[in-house]
């Protein structure tokens, strides 16, 4: 069965980048352009990832935010799903703030994506 | 009822037709700017309709031959293309180039070549148009392109000192080339990309930056102040060079020099060299309170027996509030025990030494894992 992936990040460039290179392994990935436009499809029910990918700093609600809503139940979501975040050089301060909230695995940008999905993979085949 | 007849009488000196002539010109004139920025507005809403339109496209394809052919086969690619598809283009390279690392930023440098993106950058690197320039650097710095000693020549402003600095710094180069770009001849602050980019070489080769900032008393105190930062926050690389450079600037004419050298000699910790007491007694009788105040911290810091005995001496005639409470905080910070703090000292002491056990409570975690939000 196909794993569904979820990726959130603010930058268009970022979110094609992830959406070809993630579905090119054959996953199926549906993009959010901040934590707010996820929260919402995770709110209704829409989507049922298996993996959240997310940036951390974004306008209306930001990564940790998301992560901490997640992480208390409060979609209609399994709040154990793997997180990773996706954090900025110099922010390396974020990192160790998103494993407070509960996040699995973290990737500094910039980034490779074959490192992005080898990260992926090791978070489905552990669950 | 009376009233004043209203009257027109010609203009004296001009006559009708020249008025006409006039009028006619002026609405010549504003009906052509009119017109002419009607057409450009057009043109342009036309360009950039079709540059968002090639720019999907132009997006697939990128991602396609980067991710999922053998050879991109960039070059034939970019054969195909019209001006404004290689333009898109390139905007798409820098976005990429500034996103991703590894193997694929390889594969995007090619297509750099393909575009003659590299050629073009080189030439522009001596256009008068100080923008053209700082572009081209940027570019070379995205593609990683080899400086070589003809781009080594002086930059001519503090902005493209930091480019080429950055430029240098991204490719490798000799750091002392990349330093000298930066600092060398600079007779104003540097740009916060600039104390950026000085930062990350700092990190890299902290003797080379510090050999280069000795003997530069002659820099602007703006100047000298971001390099002194620099050099605390870069960490313990810094530390393990030859700082006799920072401890000069301890007796610097600028008190914003000496704050500063002070409070981050105070984060190397205590140096043999430094602890001199002729001069660690000059310093804490510094006119300025706000320099004592720094000079208190670092003794504190450094927290050795010589150090606690000069801030203990100084404590005992500090006639300033806020430098005695820097130096209050600076014995608590050393270990030293109320009995030995001087009399005058000792109010500013318990009233530090009860706002340290206030802030350790409200940090200190609850039996459930949480943290206070307050006490």
């Amino acid at each position: 069965m196909t794993a569904t992936i979820v990726a959130v990040d603010d930058d268009e460039t970022i979110r094609r980048l992830l959406e070809h290179r993630l579905g090119r392994e054959g996953y199926d990935v549906h993009t959010f352009e901040d934590g707010q436009a996820a929260a919402e499809a995770f709110a209704a029910g829409e989507l049922h990832p298996d993996l959240v990918l997310t940036d951390v700093m974004m306008p209306r609600m930001d990564g940790k935010r998301l992560l901490r809503r997640l992480r208390n139940g409060e979609f209609r979501i399994d709040p154990e799903t793997p997180v990773i975040m996706l954090t900025s050089r110099g922010r390396e301060e974020d990192v160790l703030d998103g494993f407070e909230s509960g996040a699995d695995d973290y990737v500094a940008k910039p980034f490779s994506p074959t490192e992005v999905v080898v990260r992926v993979r090791r978070q489905l085949n552990g669950r | 009822m009376t009233g004043i007849p209203l009257q027109t009488a010609p203009v004296v000196g001009l006559d009708g037709t020249v008025l006409v002539v006039v009028g006619l010109v002026l609405v010549s004139l504003l009906l052509s700017v009119v017109v002419l920025t009607l057409g450009l507005s057009v043109r342009e809403a036309r360009q950039r309709r079709r540059r968002n339109a090639v720019r999907e496209s132009l997006h697939d394809e990128l991602l396609t031959r980067l991710y999922d052919a053998g050879d991109p086969e960039w070059e034939a690619w970019v054969g195909t293309l019209g001006a404004t598809e290689r333009d898109v283009l390139e905007t798409l390279l820098d976005d990429h180039l500034r996103r991703l690392k590894g193997a694929d930023v390889e594969s995007l440098r090619a297509l750099g070549d393909a575009l003659g993106i590299e050629e073009r950058a080189r030439a522009d690197r001596n256009a008068s148009d100080e923008f053209v320039r700082l572009r081209a650097l940027t570019w070379l710095t995205l593609l990683r392109a080899p400086s070589d000693d003809a781009d080594a020549e002086r930059p001519r402003t503090r902005r493209e000192r930091a480019a080429v600095a950055r430029w240098l710094y991204e490719t490798d180069a000799d750091p002392d080339r990349g330093i000298d770009a930066l600092l060398g001849g600079a007779d104003e602050s540097l740009s916060a990309f600039g104390v950026d980019t000085l930062y990350r070489i700092t990190e890299r080769r902290p003797e080379a930056v510090v050999a280069a900032a000795r003997d530069r008393r002659d820099w602007p105190v703006d100047l000298i102040t971001q390099v002194v930062l620099v050099c605390r926050y870069a960490g313990s690389g810094v530390a393990g060079t030859d700082l006799s450079w920072i401890v000069s600037l301890l007796e610097h004419e600028a008190v914003r020099v000496r704050v500063e050298a002070a409070l981050t000699l105070a984060t190397f910790g205590w140096r043999d060299p430094i602890a001199d007491r002729a001069l660690l007694e000059r310093l804490t009788a510094d006119e300025s309170p706000r320099a004592r105040a720094a000079v208190y911290t670092m003794l504190g810091a450094w927290g050795d027996p010589e150090s606690t005995g000069v801030l203990r001496e100084a404590l005992a005639e500090e006639s300033n509030d806020r430098a005695r409470l820097a130096g209050a905080r600076a014995l608590v910070d050393a270990g030293v025990p109320e009995v030995e703090t001087p009399e005058p000292a000792r109010p500013a002491r318990r009233w530090t030494a009860e706002h340290r056990r206030f802030d350790e409570r409200a940090t200190r975690p609850l039996a459930d894992g949480g943290h206070r939000r307050g006490v």
